[in-house]
């Protein structure tokens, strides 16, 4: 009797005390731990994104022989959750970049590039022969703006989240929108009946 | 075989048992409200707010946002903390609290570790449920967020912000419209309980000054404010209609809507720059407690249900002079002071019925210990009975009791205002911009005016 209560009482405290464990996971599997934006939406957006663009016949056409210099300005978090919006245009960026057919300045690093050029000009410790030259940098052709707006429904029972992801690339010579794309997700959550 | 086993086991270890489950109820009195009320608890960082050392006031909080009540602690922690001017702990803080709030509307409906609490509260008292927050505190944690957002800069976090505190607005006013129509199907009464009309007077006057337990018109107009500042005048439009809907008393709200549709169409509006005062004056009432003993044959209860007193303290404005001239006094936007009486008496309903519960099984106990336990055990349950009865009193205590706003028009430029307000006075300097938007935040403690100026907002075009 002791025995079986002793062995009881042994097999709750490992219950209880269960050790933590870490392990690897898919980057790329689905996440639905729950409606918030999550990895799964970003790479959704960006493949769809980057798909999208690529198969734009005049973009296929303009792309053929050259590459165009393009700079990410920014997307707009139009929704109620704190979302890393430049995380998403990373991505499309590098992808498009991988792609072959478009090149990228970045105007978040302008700062620091010409902190450097000065040093390289202006500090006497650099050979004037490797130092770069300063106004020979590529202007861009084309700017990347756009916004991520959600619809937020809520009740007791569930949670449904719309997302609407908006891209546009504009030529800023003529000003015209050259492209632009959307994506929508949407998820719902219902909420357990019984629980911890 | 094995319960017949079990039985004398089980009776031998009845007194270890027992003795174990009173020493889990009453240790950690000193952080919980079991049978330490809350507003006694919630002194100790008032007073440290209101002093020359609001810092304070973050410390003796820490040890206590650990407990089964931390959203409660960590809320009045973060308010402590944007009183003392440490906005990462603030934020950190009230993002916590945010968590905990998302985790909640996660949770399954019916839950397990829910009724253990239950049962506690139903031998003990109401505060042995986990605090779980209020929908006007919830509301005021967006809003107090943004504000935090937006004095760090961080106006993509602010208008996340302000787009929640318009969301939980929404959402908490279906539920209670649902609620009211279930309660209206299943033929309840939707008014609270009439039968403590005597002890609930106090609680129906101060509700009654406010419309809702839950829309908020500071933080509309404020997102309003932030709205127009960074040019996003259609939804700023929407919000100062809100505002004005909540409380068509806000006498400055019919310019600022001609104001924004001008802008909207854009016309030119004005060479001077726009100033907001928003003006958070002195700390929301705590709660009291109303007991009433009950005899019977087998001995005393009590029943304990929290109420708000009658004599709450009127809003007092705060003067702002620019050049020695007077031009405009602080108007209350949102008497927090009566949402707080408001959602308290939409939760006495409840409260009763599991008083009525209690009593019962109370009353039970106590005819067990009379028949069983002998003269000092029915003793002992008799002070039990009547001494753990106590209100749940808490309640987001650091908020304040009135929120204010006031607006001036002012020539672009640094610019001198003088504000005072029971508080006390304070010289502030402020950019103005040519058709911008600075905002000016007062959190008046009762003895220290606490300014800080947010970062302008320039005229988008």
């Amino acid at each position: 009797m002791m025995r079986a209560l002793t062995l009881a009482v042994m097999v709750m405290a490992l219950a209880v005390t269960g050790c933590t464990r870490v392990q690897y996971g898919d980057a790329t599997a689905t996440e639905t731990v729950t409606v918030d934006f999550g990895s799964t939406d970003l790479q959704m957006i960006a493949t769809s994104m980057v798909d999208d663009l690529l198969r734009f016949p005049p973009v296929v056409q303009l792309t053929a022989e050259r590459r165009p210099v393009v700079f990410v300005d920014r997307v707009q978090n139009r929704t109620v959750e704190h979302i890393d919006t430049e995380s998403v245009t990373d991505s499309i960026r590098t992808r498009l970049i991988q792609s072959g057919k478009f090149r990228f300045v970045d105007m978040t690093v302008v700062d620091r590039v010409r902190e450097q050029m000065d040093f390289q000009t202006q500090s006497g410790m650099v050979d004037p022969a490797t130092a770069v030259s300063m106004g020979r940098q590529i202007g861009a052709e084309f700017m990347m703006y756009g916004a991520l707006t959600s619809i937020v429904k809520r009740d007791n029972r569930t949670r449904d989240v719309y997302y609407k992801f908006t891209l546009n690339m504009m030529n800023l010579e003529t000003g015209i929108i050259e492209w632009s794309s959307e994506k929508e997700i949407r998820k719902t959550q219902s909420r357990r009946l019984f629980g911890m | 075989m094995l319960r017949h086993d079990l039985r004398p086991l089980l009776s031998s270890l009845r007194p270890v048992l027992l003795g174990a489950l009173l020493t889990a109820l009453l240790t950690g009195c000193a952080t919980s409200s079991l049978f330490n009320p809350y507003p006694w608890q919630a002194e100790q960082w008032k007073s440290a707010l209101a002093s020359d050392q609001p810092e304070v006031a973050v410390t003796r909080l820490n040890r206590r946002t650990r407990g089964a009540d931390r959203l409660l602690y960590l809320q009045e922690r973060g308010r402590a903390a944007q009183i003392a001017d440490d906005l990462t702990q603030s934020i950190d803080d009230f993002r916590e609290v945010i968590r905990l709030y998302d985790e909640q509307d996660d949770q399954a409906r019916i839950r397990a570790s829910g009724a253990g609490a239950g049962l506690t509260a139903l031998m003990v008292n109401d505060n042995a449920i986990p605090y779980r927050g209020q929908d006007y505190e919830r509301i005021m944690v967006h809003g107090l967020q943004a504000l935090n957002y937006w004095q760090t800069g961080d106006l993509d976090a602010a208008a996340v912000e302000f787009r929640r505190v318009t969301l939980e607005q929404q959402v908490a006013e279906q539920r209670r419209e649902r609620e009211i129509g279930d309660a209206l199907a299943d033929g309840e009464p939707v008014a609270a309980v009439s039968d403590f009309g005597r002890e609930l007077a106090g609680l129906n006057s101060a509700a009654a000054s406010v419309r809702s337990s839950i829309q908020n018109a500071y933080f509309y107009y404020l997102a309003g404010v932030f709205r127009e500042g960074i040019g996003d005048y259609n939804n700023a439009l929407v919000d100062y209609k809100r505002a004005w809907e909540v409380n068509p008393d806000l006498s400055l709200l019919p310019a600022d809507i001609a104001r924004v549709e001008a802008r909207m169409n854009r016309r030119h509006v004005s060479d001077q720059g726009l100033v907001v005062i928003a003006y958070e004056q002195g700390f929301v009432p705590p709660r009291e407690e109303v007991s009433l003993p009950i005899p019977t044959i087998h001995g005393y209860f009590a029943i304990a249900f929290p109420t708000y007193g009658g004599d709450l303290v009127g809003p007092a404005p705060l003067r702002i002079e620019h050049n020695g001239q007077d031009p405009a006094r602080t108007e209350v936007a949102t008497a927090v002071s009566g949402m707080a009486a408001r959602a308290l008496r939409e939760a006495v309903p409840g409260m009763l019925a599991r008083q009525t519960l209690r009593a019962a099984a109370k009353y039970e106990a106590q005819k067990r210990a009379n028949d069983d336990l002998g003269l000092f055990g029915a003793f002992a349950t008799q002070v039990y009975n009547l001494v753990s009865e106590t209100a749940d009193l808490r309640s987001w205590l650091t908020l304040p009791a009135y929120a204010q706003v006031a607006r001036l028009e002012l020539p672009p430029g640094q610019q001198t205002l003088r504000l005072s307000g029971s508080g006390g006075s304070a010289n502030v300097e402020i950019p103005v911009t040519r058709g911008g938007m600075t905002l000016v935040r007062v959190i008046d403690t009762g003895t220290r005016l606490h300014v800080t100026v947010m970062p302008a907002l320039e005229e988008q075009r």
